[in-house]
């Protein structure tokens, strides 16, 4: 296996770039994608060590692709952190993601998050 | 009581005009009765009378004819025998048989002897002239013609009437012939009245049919008499009733006005009857009316009664009604009001979801600035000069403003809904104070302001709460701080004023805060200089408002102490083993 790979799933395209440019910076490997209809599949398809997933999406929210996951045995155990702009989040949320990251977010707390979450 | 008053004049009256009917009509026909009764009464009484009066000239001839059936008067009027005078024909004899004259004729009516005798004084008197004239050939007085004839009845004299009784003088045995005639006579005077009075027991008196004058009322009975004869009936006055009829001479024709007077019992006792009959009629008027009234009394009582009830039936029922209405109206208010809560509840609702758009919408380009900034800063697209860098510093630092004004905003919306989530972690007393300096060191220095940092060692590492509410109190005193100092320095730190609890310790060296400002620098939306801000930015005036609502919140708590001119220290307070 090569580098892990970070999904993000994005919506946003300034925040979906800036991301993968981030994670760039952070030498870590990345992918975006903004539609949420497909990202399920993407997520099986790559067997990603990490989702980015943002919550309001088009096609399919980030909740339900969440959900989606964790049923999946295969891809049950991916990790999955919650990356959103509301300030809002039900505790189930909280439980059933991997890591919350709220925007606006620094680049060390991103950082700080990934390498926690890649286990490295 | 008005209803009930005319009722009872109306029933008064009524009963009153009855009864006087009832009295007249009764009076009417009862008295007629009585009258009618009266009438037969003394028609009954007249008659009597007139038999008494026919009893006594029979009393008269009956005795006469023992004179005139008498063989010494037989041989008396052939022989003139004084002593025969002598003997039978004295004072006393007159005065004895109760009359006035005696007179013997012979059979060619020659007058043998004649006598006359004053009964008032028992004394011989003048013999009354006036009867010869009806002593003549061919008058009835005379016309004896058998030995058992005899002549009863009554002559109209000048002097007064005469009741005479002529018979035959006979012998003995009454064998004839006839020698001469025997006539017996009484006047019927004032006191042959009296006499027939006292046996009749009536007051009887007579006056002459031919009289030239005469009392009124025998006047009346004269012309009644004379048209219809029989009996005519009178009554005086209240007390007396009078009979008339006529007395007829031995010519047939009326000589005398036979007057009857007596009491009138019957038409007392028709009075008294008639007068009982409407004590009567009175009483059970009276009786009738009273019931009638108290019936009346009981209906008026009823009506009273049904009225009262009716009346307070309807007060009750418009007690009710109103009653029913409060009751409504209360319900109308209540659903007011909820529906007034239910609105304010949506609007704060609306509030906060507009809030967490607001933030959300804000934070999603902050991403971007932010991300971008520090990819530039860090030299991702080329190196930096360090005005270049100082240019990101300024960029980043306003951004992380915007994003605390953001914070506090959702924050003000939480608190208003009470719906705020606090986390409960292990956090390091250090990394907060990193975090929150990483934000407001540029600030400080933009303002060349000193910012001294200090942890009292006998403060825990690891604490436990909620670490980004510490860092919004942590950054909003903060930034308050330098917002309010031209120069100076600002000092953060974290003691341990007693075993149990810890604090995070802002002081400054700004203006200070007047006393009278102290209390109400916490409520929101308030600004020093005592305006409420239109602003929606810097110095909105919520930061220390929320610094306490989220102290409170965290069971904490928040001092202030300032000397005007020397700057301020705001203490924060928390138990150690905090929530």
């Amino acid at each position: 296996m090569g580098r892990p790979l970070v999904l993000v799933i994005e919506d946003d395209p300034d925040i979906g770039s800036s991301l993968v440019e981030v994670l760039a910076y952070l030498d870590v490997y990345a992918e975006w994608m903004s539609d949420g209809a497909t990202a399920y599949q993407a997520v099986v398809d790559k067997r990603p060590a990490l989702v980015l997933l943002d919550i309001h999406l088009p096609g399919k929210s980030g909740l339900e692709i969440l959900d989606e996951i964790r049923a999946d045995p295969r891809i049950a155990n991916t990790r999955v952190a919650m990356v959103t702009a509301d300030a809002y989040l039900s505790k189930e949320i909280k439980q059933k993601a991997d890591g919350v990251l709220l925007k606006p977010y620094t680049i060390d707390q991103l950082n700080a998050l990934a390498m926690h979450l890649l286990g490295s | 009581m008005i209803f009930r008053r005319r009722t009872f004049i109306i029933s008064v009256l009524t009963l009153l005009a009855s009864v006087s009917i009832i009295y007249i009509s009764s009076h009417l026909i009862l008295m007629r009765s009585f009258a009618d009764l009266e009438e037969r009464d003394v028609r009954a009484n007249v008659l009597r009378v007139v038999k008494a009066l026919n009893i006594q000239l029979d009393t008269i001839s009956t005795i006469s004819s023992g004179y005139s059936m008498w063989d010494d008067a037989y041989r008396f009027v052939s022989e003139r025998n004084q002593d025969f005078i002598d003997l039978n024909m004295m004072d006393t004899t007159f005065t004895d048989y109760q009359i006035n004259t005696v007179l013997y004729l012979t059979n060619d009516l020659e007058v043998v002897f004649e006598k006359a005798v004053d009964l008032n004084t028992g004394e011989e008197m003048a013999f009354p002239q006036s009867l010869y004239p009806f002593l003549t050939e061919g008058s009835p007085v005379v016309d004896l013609p058998d030995t058992e004839s005899a002549v009863n009845g009554i002559l109209g004299l000048p002097q007064g009437a005469m009741m005479l009784s002529a018979q035959p003088v006979v012998t003995s045995e009454g064998h004839g012939p006839i020698n001469g005639y025997q006539i017996w006579g009484r006047f019927l005077d004032p006191q042959f009245f009296e006499q027939l009075s006292a046996t009749t027991d009536f007051s009887v008196t007579a006056q002459r049919f031919d009289a030239l004058a005469l009392p009124v009322d025998f006047e009346r009975a004269r012309d009644n008499l004379r048209k219809s004869g029989g009996i005519f009936t009178h009554a005086v006055n209240e007390e007396i009733v009078a009979g008339y009829t006529l007395v007829n001479d031995l010519y047939g024709d009326p000589v005398l006005i036979l007057r009857i007077t007596l009491p009138r019992e019957i038409y007392a006792q028709g009075e008294a009857s008639v007068g009982y009959f409407l004590i009567a009629m009175v009483s059970s008027s009276v009786i009738l009316a009273i019931f009638a009234q108290s019936r009346l009394a009981l209906e008026e009582i009823n009506l009273n009664l049904e009225k009262h009830v009716e009346q307070r039936t309807t007060q009750l029922s418009q007690a009710n009604a109103l009653l029913l209405q409060e009751i409504a109206e209360r319900k109308q208010i209540e659903a007011d009001l909820e529906q007034t809560r239910d609105k304010a509840l949506e609007a704060l609702r609306l509030k906060s979801q507009i809030l967490a758009n607001v933030s959300h919408d804000a934070r999603t380009p902050l991403t971007t600035i932010m991300l971008r900034t520090e990819l530039l800063q860090r030299g991702r697209y080329g190196p930096m000069s360090p005005e270049q860098h100082q240019v990101l510093e300024l960029i980043l630092s306003n951004a992380g403003q915007l994003l605390n004004f953001v914070n506090n905003l959702l924050t003000e919306a939480q608190l208003s809904g009470q719906s705020i989530p606090l986390a409960h972690v292990e956090f390091s007393p250090s990394s907060l104070l990193d975090e929150v300096f990483d934000l407001v060191v540029p600030m400080a220095e933009r303002k060349q302001l000193s910012l001294v940092r200090s942890i009292d060692s006998r403060v825990p590492d690891t604490l436990r709460g909620d670490p980004g509410r510490l860092q919004q109190i942590l950054l909003n005193l903060l930034e308050n701080a330098i917002r309010f100092t031209e120069r100076g320095t600002i000092s953060v730190m974290i003691e341990r004023p007693d075993e149990t609890h810890w604090c995070i310790r802002v002081s400054d060296t700004g203006r200070g805060i007047p006393k009278d400002a102290q209390n109400r620098i916490f409520e929101a939306f308030w600004q020093l200089d005592g305006s409420i801000t239109r602003e929606v930015n810097r110095g909105v005036g919520l930061g220390l408002s929320i610094v306490r609502q989220l102290a409170t919140l965290l069971g904490g708590e928040i001092t202030l102490e300032s000397v005007p001119g020397q700057g301020a220290t705001f203490t924060v307070t928390f138990p150690l083993n905090a929530k």
